[in-house]
């Protein structure tokens, strides 16, 4: 007879929780399309819906209403919420750091210069997205040479990071010193304070491609992530091609904010709180956080935006609200579950 | 499965003297080395390069005649195990991921772990005992409930070699002697057992051999009783050491008790 083997640990399939988690963001987005400056039924919502995947013409101004501006605009949200909540949480386990975010390396201050400097010499979004992309990748690529040149590795790194950081934040503000005073100045001011308002399904069909290749990418390695923190001969011995994994880790975490810098500015916070949030609720395993960042991040963005187009009449720039939001939320679940630490 | 190391050379200066020169020894299946010296004398480097982390400048180690800097790291890495030093905050995830973590190399990128990888750690669980803490997050463990933690997730693979840097460096004595009564169990099941230390009380009562570095790059390798001498302690550690056997309720050990720098090195330091 074969030797019986204890099961110590039983994983909870957690179908409850799986559940939730697929329905949350699209609650949150039939109460977007819903609410707003005009208030359309929550029936209706659905009739529109049913029309536009149906491919039937829009049957009056709710419907154009959804269709070209409310959609678009909620789609943007979720995907730039998905993103960079998952972005931080990748960059997190990377430089085991729990303050470890897409700022940090100094990727969306790269990102947002390129973006600002592609205003300044009036590209269109194509150009934007280019410049964002690519800036990006220049960010990162000097915070790991700069980092690198300095022994015992992952400190200095994030050390690199913000100088990094602080270099691209320079090179920005002396793009908006040389930028035209009436109008090209508040337009990258009003872009730098982030915002879903560029949305539409051109701005969509360039940006989102990026963001959800690398979040599927994300999910498939999920388990192989969690390796992450480890130190590297740590992760050698276990037969794991550890810089390889980082690479890939880098450059599609920052693919995926760069993607969102160009088509909503700098968003801080979300990188940040959504995954602390989800590991207080779900733990560090990476196999439940990478999906609870993916939807918890989709579903609070687009409660923030629909609430920076709603709460005031003038609409709120997203950044504030982000921060306004997450800050004490942030501060509140620390206090209360003793907080989360990582290595 | 026998360890070899013959005539191997390694220095981080690759035109500076060997920090490691001309090491050589042999061990068999279920032997138990301790790798001994001053800080600095390059135990640490020298068990990286017996895990393939640091290339030889010269010299071969082979695991069962099969050159180890010739194989890929999923293959060696079924074989041979590594327990790091624990001097990073362990992570805040549970004794079990943690553990299962070890498969990491047998689970394909895309995957995730299959039932017989979380057989493999269940097993490892039941073998060390860990049941009580499996559940725990690694954050929330003593320094030598995390050791064993390391150590259960290097045997997770069934290893016929496994290297420990330092394991009971930072423990009290009951911890201390849980990490090496566990070692020592390993090592009658037949795993080959190669750990750093700075306890010579400690090797000489768990080792069957100890390989003992100076700062100078030579070395001493044979039985643990014939290293362990008062002799070597002043030319290896500069001290002036007693050694001596302690009769007691238990029976009778070997200690060593380090009494004073000796005078070659007091002059050293004072020059």
């Amino acid at each position: 007879m074969a030797e019986k083997i204890k099961t110590y640990v039983k994983e909870r399939p957690g179908v409850i929780s799986k559940i939730l988690l697929i329905f949350f963001p699209f609650a949150v987005l039939i109460v977007g399309l819903a609410v707003g400056r005009i208030g359309i039924r929550i029936d209706d919502v659905f009739g529109a819906i049913g029309r536009m995947i149906s491919g039937q013409e829009a049957a009056g101004m709710n419907d154009v209403v959804i269709r070209s501006m409310r959609l678009p605009r909620l789609l943007l949200a979720a995907l730039a919420g998905a993103g960079l909540s998952v972005s931080g949480a990748i960059f997190q386990g990377l430089f085991s750091n729990p303050l470890a975010t897409p700022d940090t390396l100094g990727v969306a201050s790269g990102s947002g210069f390129g973006a600002v400097l592609a205003m300044l010499i009036g590209l269109n979004m194509t150009g934007i997205q280019l410049l964002a992309v690519a800036f990006g990748i220049l960010a990162v690529v000097m915070t790991a040479l700069f980092g690198k040149a300095a022994p015992e590795g992952r400190i200095n790194m994030v050390l690199a990071g913000i100088m990094v950081g602080s270099l691209f934040s320079a090179l920005i503000s002396l793009v908006k010193f040389t930028a035209d005073t009436e109008s090209q100045l508040p337009a990258i001011t009003y872009w730098l304070l982030g915002g879903m308002d560029s949305a539409g399904y051109k701005t969509l069909a360039l940006g989102a491609p990026p963001i959800i290749i690398c979040l599927i990418f994300f999910f498939m390695i999920r388990y192989r992530t969690n390796l992450l923190p480890l130190h590297e001969d740590e992760a050698r011995s276990m037969g794991v091609n550890i810089k390889k994994l980082r690479g890939f880790c880098i450059v599609g975490a920052t693919m995926i904010t760069a993607s969102c810098v160009s088509m909503c500015g700098q968003v801080g916070w979300v990188g940040l709180i959504v995954p602390h949030f989800c590991r207080m609720l779900f733990g560090s395993n990476n196999v439940k956080l990478i999906p609870a960042s993916i939807s918890v991040g989709a579903g609070f963005m687009m409660i923030v935006d629909t609430l920076a187009r709603t709460v005031s009449p003038k609409e709120i720039p997203i950044s504030v609200l982000t921060a306004i939001i997450g800050a004490p939320f942030f501060i509140l679940m620390l206090r209360k579950r003793g907080g989360t630490s990582f290595n | 499965m026998r360890l070899t190391v013959s005539h191997a050379y390694f220095s981080y200066d690759k035109n500076g003297a060997p920090l490691l020169e001309d090491i050589s020894f042999d061990l068999a299946s279920g032997e138990k080395l301790a790798i001994m010296g001053q800080n600095g004398a390059g135990k640490t480097t020298l068990l990286r390069c017996l895990c393939g982390f640091l290339k030889w400048d010269k010299g071969t180690a082979t695991l069962e005649g099969v050159d180890i800097s010739s194989q890929s790291s999923e293959k060696l890495f079924k074989v041979l195990s590594y327990v790091p030093q624990k001097r990073v905050l362990p992570p805040d995830i549970s004794v079990y991921d943690m553990i299962l973590m070890g498969r990491a190399g047998n689970i394909s990128v895309f995957s995730l772990p299959g039932a017989a990888d979380k057989e493999a750690a269940n097993k490892v669980i039941d073998r060390l005992g860990l049941g009580s803490i499996a559940k725990k997050s690694c954050m929330a463990l003593s320094g030598g409930q995390y050791q064993m933690v390391l150590i259960a997730r290097a045997i997770v693979n069934d290893p016929k070699v496994m290297i420990l840097d330092e394991p009971e460096s930072n423990l009290d004595y009951q911890n201390q002697l849980l990490v090496l009564e566990t070692i020592d169990k390993l090592s009658k099941d037949g795993i080959t057992c190669i750990f750093n230390t700075h306890f010579p009380g400690n090797a000489v009562r768990w080792a069957d051999k100890a390989l003992m570095i100076a700062m100078d790059g030579s070395y001493v390798y044979d039985d643990i009783k014939k290293v362990i001498t008062e002799e070597n302690m002043r030319r290896f550690y500069g001290v002036d050491a007693c050694i001596g056997t302690i009769n007691g309720p238990f029976g009778e050990y070997t200690d060593i008790i380090p009494v004073k720098r000796s005078d070659m090195q007091k002059m050293a330091t004072n020059r």
